[in-house]
């Protein structure tokens, strides 16, 4: 019976690792920072945050469809699709546009590889050295954990 | 002027857009919603209306289309923003209601300016019936001008009118935006809704950022001030944010002359904002004080549960109360509304609320609108 629950145990972890998912947010190398925190990506997303150090930055979202901005909504920005529109109203309103969209995450990286200040988020695969990357966030299950490089 | 509203309208109604999600900037891109943007042009142009019908138990009725508003917005520079907003209201109004006039004296010929008999208790009351229809009609006000610079996420400065930054209610008045159609006393009956000075906000750089100020002061007469609520001359405020994770919370106090009592006018307010998966409350309690001899105040609290039923469908209950010491006035409310979004720019709200007015005596009142972001 207690060998039956620590196979059970181990293949339950085994399964849950080999199912985690990372997200990783990547900036233009004029990016004064290596490192930044999950609430201060976050806060640039949602336009409430401009800089870092000093340098203005140019924040690039994937389009609604794409399944890894469903999941960086969820993980990083805690909001679905829904709440977002019904916040990009507000900031409508007061002037403020949500980030550019691009078409996809090669897109994103070359995009941020050339403009100054740019910050994306893509697959760990898309990477290059043309960037640098400010915080891997692991999506495990429901949970997700800051990470740094 | 009317020809120019309407041909903006028809022009954002008809164009059509090009895929937003391109690697380049499209040369013309409307969004719905989102406005219309040119490439060679730093501003987007965009705007919304909305249409509103209120009836009540007492046989009053009101069909008001409302606003219609046109925003034109965008950075001139990297830290340089500007914004403006022209908007026309009751473009079209036809309402019935009744009106309590208050201190009413049936000998008016004794009637002299002797500030301190307005100050005395008021004892007469009566109701009078008021009918209006108005023809179409289109008088642009200049809701909001400002330019504004970003020195760093923690300062920020604007400069011209805007929004005056109280409470979660006020920032987000406008029909498309807002939850219901019939607003709380707590949001527009104790401030000027908008302020023509300057603003200094931001991001305060501690505690990873969750903490938001903002401070504004005018010191001139406001700008197209016709539809603001309180006219004043002078107005000073600051309200500070702190988020505990995605729950924000509020403190604000100000101070303004209200030119139409000739009184100076403080509050305080506070206010909460807790989202919680399909749930979202949000409350604001405000107090207000009249300075000098014969000081009065007021106070009113509202709470408010959104709920979402199922997708792009929210139900909405509110609480509110209102207490005006100046003339033993007390209301309270229970409202129940459903506002459904078909399409994130639009909204189409239904509501009743029952009201308990000490002035008015009891009342129910349904209100439906229409609203569009374009």
């Amino acid at each position: 019976m207690m060998r039956k629950l620590i196979t059970f145990i181990f293949f339950t972890i085994w399964f849950s690792i080999s199912k985690a998912e990372e997200i990783v947010i990547i900036a233009n190398k004029s990016i004064p920072v290596n490192h930044i925190s999950k609430r201060e990506v976050k806060l640039i997303y949602l336009k409430k945050k401009f800089f870092i150090k000093g340098t203005k930055v140019v924040p690039v979202n994937l389009h609604p469809f794409n399944p890894l901005r469903k999941k960086f909504n969820r993980y990083i920005l805690n909001m679905d699709e829904e709440q977002l529109s019904l916040y990009w109203n507000e900031m409508y309103f007061n002037g403020i546009d949500p980030p550019i969209v691009l078409s996809s995450q090669r897109a994103v990286v070359e995009f941020v590889s050339k403009v100054k200040g740019a910050i994306g988020y893509i697959s760990p695969k898309y990477v290059n050295n043309k960037v640098k990357i400010l915080l891997r966030v692991r999506i495990n299950g429901k949970k997700s954990s800051d990470s740094r490089r | 002027m009317r020809k120019l509203f309407l041909t903006v309208l028809i022009v954002f109604i008809c164009f059509f857009s090009l895929p937003a999600y391109s690697n380049e900037e499209p040369l013309i891109n409307y969004e719905f919603g989102r406005g219309l943007k040119l490439k060679w042009f730093p501003l987007r142009v965009g705007g919304y209306l909305s249409v509103k019908y209120r009836w009540t138990n007492k046989d009053e009725f009101e069909f008001n289309f409302e606003n219609l508003a046109v925003l034109l917005y965008g950075d001139i520079s990297k830290r340089t923003r500007f914004f403006f907003e022209l908007e026309a209201r009751d473009l079209y109004l036809k309402k019935r209601e009744i009106e309590i006039e208050e201190d009413y004296d049936e000998d008016e010929d004794d009637d002299d300016d002797d500030e301190e008999e307005e100050y005395e208790e008021y004892e007469k009351y009566r109701e009078i019936e008021i009918e209006i229809e108005r023809e179409f009609e289109i008088k642009p006000e200049v809701e909001r001008i400002y330019l504004e610079y970003l020195i760093s996420d923690a300062l920020r400065l604007r400069v011209g009118k805007f929004i005056t930054p109280i409470g979660i209610w006020n920032p987000i008045h406008i029909p498309p935006l807002k939850w219901t159609s019939i607003d709380p006393p707590a949001a527009t009956d104790f401030f000027p809704r908008f302020t023509t000075g300057l603003k200094i906000y931001g991001l305060l750089p501690f505690q990873s950022e969750s903490w938001e100020y903002s401070i504004f002061i005018q010191r001139t007469k406001g700008i197209d001030d016709r539809n603001n609520n309180v006219r004043t001359d002078n107005f000073y405020g600051l309200e500070i944010k702190k988020f505990f994770s995605d729950i924000s919370v509020e403190f604000s106090i100000g101070k303004f002359k209200d030119l139409s009592i000739n009184r100076d006018i403080q509050f305080t307010g506070i206010s909460f904002d807790v989202p919680y998966r399909r749930f979202r409350m949000m409350s604001e309690f405000i107090y207000g004080t009249e300075k000098g001899s014969n000081a009065y105040s007021r106070k009113s609290y509202y709470i408010q549960g959104i709920y979402r039923v199922f997708s792009k469908n929210y139900l909405i209950v509110r609480n509110d109360y209102f207490d005006n010491q100046k003339n033993n006035r007390n209301i309270k409310a229970i409202l129940v509304g459903w506002n459904y979004r078909p399409l994130y720019p639009i909204s189409l709200k239904v509501e009743f609320q029952w009201k308990k007015d000490s002035l008015e005596g009891d009342l129910l009142e349904f209100a439906t609108s229409f609203a569009v972001l374009f």
